[in-house]
């Protein structure tokens, strides 16, 4: 009986197909995972997890009732509705800000963004000193931030006395303003946070050229392809989701500038450099009003949500290799 | 490619804000005082008290804890416990909230009335009421941290914005050191001398972090008027007025007339005060209690630190006055302030009107090497002065007849409040204002003020 419903059931059953090698069965539910090493890699995340949830994930959930409460740590919270949405929206300055904020990004994207990949592809054609090119990219980086635009600020001095100033008058040409300028400020001060941000990402760029199969250039070498021609068809093709991606990073990171301008101008001059996070700054370190502060954080969060949908959609096509 | 530094900021507010929220739910209430002052005197109390010189003033330190051990003596029931805490803008308001602020804290004037009116610092209204040292104080200095009548902090230094001037560069330039001006068109005029004869910027003030507004208003009161009028409970903005036109239009002409302004319009206080007192500049309006500041931080001469009162136009109001707070936590249950009170008069008030007390800190200072004597707006009356002077004549290494005019002035130059209602925020506004002055030659001051008053409305209005 047994045999023939074996058979019955082989008869309906789908084809057989070559079984692959049957590996050691590790077993469904809890002892699989813990027989597979699922505990001691839960051990190994643990603090990261810990730190990443307790850091960041819980003040920004934490901030959300922040945002609809009358807020100033010490006196009870009260509950105030949309307020502090109205408040932040009505400030006078938020439109010069996010005007800045949104001039700040454009001028790192155009002054900012080819530095790295320029100088990266550079670098990948370098036979010998890759490493110190590297290296040297990077050094800015090491710097602490707050030293390296307090440096700058040195560097900028308006008078006669300020590192660039100087270079400028072995040249006859007179002393610039920099920072003192309205025009010339923001300028001024993405040239400083390029300089102290291009080694990092010059040394992905460099990672991702590194990877890129040699066997390519050799064929565009021998379609006639010159040096600017193999760039253009090969290496940025290539590298292109890279590029993508750290578009992406760097507009979603600039346009939560504080601490430049913090610290080159506090936000001067007349406003000129005022930032969208200055003012959350300002609501809830001067102002002490952590709701309208949080209402703007919150503002901030929701555009660059917005800002990164809208990337993604509009880069999809170019970024599928 | 811009290192994205800033998310990391933003995070680390955040962390801040969300552990204190956390911290402050959790942690108990502490016992507020409220208004009423009933304690046992006798009773032992513990507090805390801030501003311990750090171990880098050795001589200071040792003079401050000293002063905890003879205070523990005289009242065996209080243990003082003191830290370094110091006030901040950036942490004061967490420490509260997280339960870590000392019992007894200093404060600058500028922050009380805002403090005050967030219920940030105790009422010390029924704890003074019969404290002799404390309403012997100048009442002008009380007024200031009063707010809807009741005291919330003792002042223990006060200051008058004034006219800080480099004797040297005076005396380079073929002017009288002892002869500083009184008049505005005579600082211009100052002002173009040294930087025809000597090349350096004849003058300047700070213009950012809300010092450009302070300052202002500081001019404004020299020239006529104030920002805010007050009329019962109403508060209006005067900003879009002759005297602060005034003050800009001055501004103004030093900056593009007379280029005589130098060329750093993001002045912070200090870099101001160094540029005056190196020998940069030729003048400033500044704090005038900041020679101490001159000469052990800026390694200024003392002989070529001059301060003069602030200039007065012929409508001139008087001076804006500023200065140290000691106030306490709000969560310090009744016998904790009745206890820091007595610390506070102790420490502060007492080397005033007593002679041990004046002679030992003049030591301490004299072996940390800050100046003694230094000019300062007094905080009792003109007789309990000259007779604290008295107690120190040995020790004074300042040489204050180059002072004479700022001196005398202290008694005779009204010491004019600060903005009453949102004086912080119209500092920052103000701040933009004088930038635009100094950077952009065509500014049209008429209608930057007319923006500025509709602001200032806008502010006081949120803030009533």
């Amino acid at each position: 009986m047994a045999v023939k419903v074996a058979r019955a059931h082989e008869a309906t059953s789908e084809p057989t197909t070559p079984r692959a090698p049957k590996r050691a069965r590790r077993g469904t539910g809890l002892r699989g995972w813990y027989r597979g090493g699922g505990l001691s890699t839960l051990l190994l995340a643990l603090p990261v997890i810990l730190v990443f949830g307790l850091f960041s994930w819980w003040p920004i959930i934490a901030s959300i009732p922040m945002s609809i409460q009358k807020n100033d740590l010490v006196q009870p919270a009260s509950y105030v509705g949309w307020a502090n949405f109205r408040a932040v929206l009505s400030d006078p300055l938020l439109p010069t800000a996010i005007q800045n904020t949104v001039w700040f990004t454009l001028l790192a994207v155009v002054i900012g963004f080819p530095v790295p990949i320029l100088l990266a592809t550079y670098a990948a054609e370098l036979r010998r000193g890759r490493g110190l090119v590297s290296a040297l990219a990077y050094l800015p980086g090491v710097i602490p931030p707050v030293v390296s635009v307090l440096l700058w600020k040195q560097f900028y001095d308006p008078d006669g006395s300020g590192l660039f100033n100087t270079v400028l008058g072995w040249f006859s040409i007179p002393p610039q303003p920099f920072l003192q300028n309205a025009i010339s400020a923001m300028p001024s001060i993405v040239v400083q946070a390029t300089w102290a941000g291009f080694g990092s990402t010059t040394i992905i760029y460099l990672a991702a050229l590194m990877s890129i199969r040699s066997d390519l250039y050799d064929a565009a070498e021998l379609d006639g392809g010159g040096i600017v021609q193999r760039a253009w068809h090969v290496t940025l093709p290539q590298i292109r989701h890279i590029i993508l991606l750290m578009l992406l990073l760097q507009i979603i990171g600039t346009l939560q500038v504080f601490t430049e301008p913090y610290l080159m101008t506090g936000g001067g001059p007349a406003n000129a450099t005022v930032t969208v996070l200055m003012l959350v700054y300002d609501y809830a370190f001067v102002y002490g009003n952590y709701g309208q502060a949080t209402a703007l954080s919150l503002l901030l969060a929701i555009a660059l949500g917005v800002v990164s949908i809208v990337y993604y959609r509009v880069t999809r096509r170019w970024s599928s290799s | 490619m811009i290192r994205s530094r800033s998310r990391t900021a933003l995070f680390g507010t955040a962390t801040v804000l969300a552990a204190v929220n956390l911290l402050a739910a959790c942690s108990s209430s502490g016992g507020g005082a409220a208004a009423s002052a009933t304690y046992d005197p006798k009773a032992p109390v513990t507090i805390t008290v801030g501003d311990e010189p750090p171990t880098s003033e050795a001589p200071q330190r040792a003079a401050f804890l000293a002063n905890v051990k003879q205070f523990e003596t005289l009242n065996p029931n209080i243990t003082v416990n003191a830290t370094e805490t110091q006030w901040s803008p950036q942490t004061y308001q967490a420490m509260l909230a997280g339960g870590t602020m000392p019992t007894t804290l200093i404060v600058p004037l500028t922050e009380i009335q805002s403090l005050a009116e967030r219920g940030q610092v105790l009422d010390l209204a029924a704890y003074t009421k019969n404290d002799k040292v404390v309403s012997a104080i100048n009442p002008t200095l009380t007024k200031q941290t009063t707010h809807n009548g009741d005291l919330y902090g003792v002042p223990v230094g006060a200051f008058t914005m004034a006219l800080i001037y480099d004797r040297a560069l005076y005396t380079a330039a073929g002017l009288d050191p002892d002869k500083p001006p009184t008049t505005w068109a005579q600082v211009e005029q100052n002002a173009v001398t040294i930087h025809q004869k000597t090349g350096k910027a004849g003058f300047l003030i700070p213009t950012v972090n809300n010092f450009g507004g302070f300052v202002l208003t500081a001019m404004s009161y020299g020239n006529g008027g104030a920002l805010e009028k007050t009329s019962g409970s109403t508060v209006t903005s005067t900003i879009d007025s002759a005297p602060v036109q005034a003050a800009l239009q001055f501004l103004h002409d030093v900056r593009w007339k007379d280029g005589a302004f130098g060329s750093n319009y993001l002045l912070d206080p200090d870099s101001a005060l160094k540029e005056v007192v190196t020998g940069s500049a030729g003048q400033a309006i500044l704090a005038g209690d900041r020679y101490g500041e001159a000469v052990f931080n800026d390694q200024a001469n003392p002989d070529d630190v001059g301060i003069a009162p602030l200039p007065q136009s012929a409508d001139g109001i008087g001076t804006l006055a500023g200065g140290n707070i000691s106030v306490v936590s709000p969560k310090a249950s009744a016998a904790q302030a009745a206890a820091a009170l007595k610390w506070i008069d102790f420490e502060y008030l007492t080397m005033y009107t007593d002679k041990d007390a004046a002679v030992a800190a003049a030591k301490a200072s004299k072996a940390s090497g800050q100046p003694v004597g230094a000019p300062t707006v007094p905080l009792f009356d003109a007789k309990t002065q000259a007779q604290y002077l008295e107690y120190i004549k040995d020790y004074i290494d300042v040489p204050r007849d180059h002072f004479t005019a700022y001196l005398n002035s202290v008694d005779t130059l009204p010491m004019v409040l600060e903005p009453t209602v949102a004086a912080q925020q119209i500092y920052a506004m103000l701040d933009s204002t004088v930038q635009a002055v100094l950077t952009n030659q065509g500014t049209d001051i008429s209608a930057l003020l007319q923006q500025n008053q509709s602001q200032a409305t806008s502010l006081i209005n949120a803030a009533g």
